[in-house]
């Protein structure tokens, strides 16, 4: 059973901190792809990088998203395995985490 | 390659402010000895059409400095920006067998899909049915619509920076488009000069006589970002052969104009028709830049799903986390399929 909250704690780990860090990244490059500043006034650059901005949006928005599946995998097994206590102690929260698209927060 | 000096030396040659002072000095220069060498040559000239001043310094001056008129530095800040986002992208985060053999630094204990994927091999079970561990059809689409794209073969990342890669190669083509302008101007106004100090005198029917050559070139990097549709990660993933495609792009032999030099008022028309020569070269390559990126933006928008990748929905097609009214719980079956292991 110790092993099994040491599992849920690293898929845990890694969609509440891994994914979203990646993610941030890709939105760090979103941000430098849209802010390229077409020289010499010729517009088509703008078109150009808005549509690959757009792109690495919905790029990191995947990844986003799977690390909200991945949390909400280690939560529901643990509720099912009947470990969530231990996985909170492990994970040091304090609650489950509240999960939905409009912002989460892991209740520390 | 002959003929064309390295891009990179051209680039350090023309950018920035000192290429402009400098490049004013000799133009001064040389519209002083036009004056001095035909009385019918003045700095207003001597009417005719006023968008084109006849024998007027004034407005050749006008001609080649609107050719040099974009800094290729300018460019700089953008090309900085393309390469530091596509780098970015799966760098450290994401694993590619093609960006680690690109960046052989890249880190595995830091990269987040070696993470994720130990972390998905704690409940893969074995597939018996006593252990079948996570594999309902929430598992099965966590699968087919995130971890083959970015924890498997990472087609996504690659492609991703194939996108951005293009970008960076065209505005470098676009910026070499404007420093072999300049460079074009500046060879033009020194072999004018060469030209006009080499006559016995300026009047009609003097000896003088130069060659310019004329350039201004980059194409076929362009085409490259775009030609790379059904093989595209190649290119993609090599970031930092941007320059070397830049300069296999150009000719390999540019365009010779002859300065006659047969005295100050034909010399004067020389030069204004190779200006002219030069300013179509320009343009033309600033057409087929603009073309390229028009097409890349297009192949964007057609491609657009071999770049993201399917969308991380659920099983029920929608939320990866089965979001509904403003609620997100932990009772939406999500786990369907999944056994403790025995």
């Amino acid at each position: 059973m110790a092993e099994l909250v040491a599992q849920l704690a690293l898929i845990h780990e890694a969609g509440a901190s891994h994914l979203p860090t990646a993610a941030g990244c890709y939105e760090t490059s979103r941000t430098d792809v849209a802010g390229v500043y077409a020289p010499a006034g010729e517009t088509y650059w703008s078109a150009a990088n808005s549509a690959a901005a757009s792109i690495l949006k919905d790029a990191g928005q995947n990844i986003s998203d799977a690390g909200d599946v991945l949390r909400l995998l280690a939560w529901e097994l643990a509720e099912r395995d009947g470990v969530t206590s231990r996985l909170l102690t492990r994970t040091g929260l304090k609650e489950i985490p509240e999960l939905g698209r409009d912002g989460w927060s892991d209740g520390s | 390659m002959s003929g064309l000096d390295p891009i990179d030396d051209v680039l350090a040659s023309v950018s920035g402010d000192g290429y402009i002072e400098r490049l004013n000095g000799k133009i001064s220069e040389l519209m002083q000895k036009l004056r001095d060498g035909d009385g019918a040559i003045s700095e207003e000239g001597s009417g005719g059409d006023p968008s084109q001043p006849y024998l007027s310094t004034d407005h050749l001056t006008e001609v080649l400095t609107d050719l040099v008129s974009v800094d290729p530095a300018s460019f700089d800040a953008a090309i900085t920006a393309y390469s530091a986002a596509s780098l970015r992208l799966g760098a450290d985060q994401l694993h590619d067998e093609a960006v680690e053999e690109v960046n052989p630094d890249t880190s595995a204990a830091s990269r987040v899909t070696d993470y994720v994927q130990k972390a998905l091999d704690t409940v893969a079970g074995d597939g018996t049915p006593g252990d079948p561990g996570w594999s309902g059809a929430s598992a099965t689409a966590f699968e087919e619509n995130f971890a083959k794209f970015y924890v498997g073969p990472g087609q996504a990342v690659v492609n991703q920076r194939w996108m951005i890669n293009s970008l960076q190669v065209t505005m470098e083509a676009h910026r070499a488009v404007h420093a072999r302008a300049r460079a074009d101007v500046e060879e033009l106004v020194d072999k004018a000069l060469e030209a006009a100090g080499m006559g016995d005198d300026l009047s009609p029917g003097g000896t003088a006589e130069a060659f310019v050559t004329v350039v201004a070139a980059v194409v076929g990097v362009a085409a490259a970002g775009v030609g790379a549709t059904t093989a595209w990660p190649i290119v993609a993933a090599a970031t930092s052969g941007a320059a070397s495609i830049l300069g296999a792009s150009e000719p390999e032999e540019p365009t010779k104009y002859d300065l006659s030099g047969e005295g100050a008022y034909w010399l004067f028309f020389d030069i204004q028709s190779a200006a002219e020569s030069i300013k179509t070269a320009r343009d033309g390559r600033e057409d087929t830049i603009q073309s390229t990126v028009e097409t890349l933006t297009e192949k964007f928008g057609q491609v657009r799903a071999k770049i993201v990748g399917p969308e991380v929905l659920d099983a029920r097609g929608g939320s990866p986390i089965g979001y509904q009214g403003g609620e997100g719980g932990l009772d939406d079956d999500y786990v369907d399929g999944y056994h403790p292991p025995a």
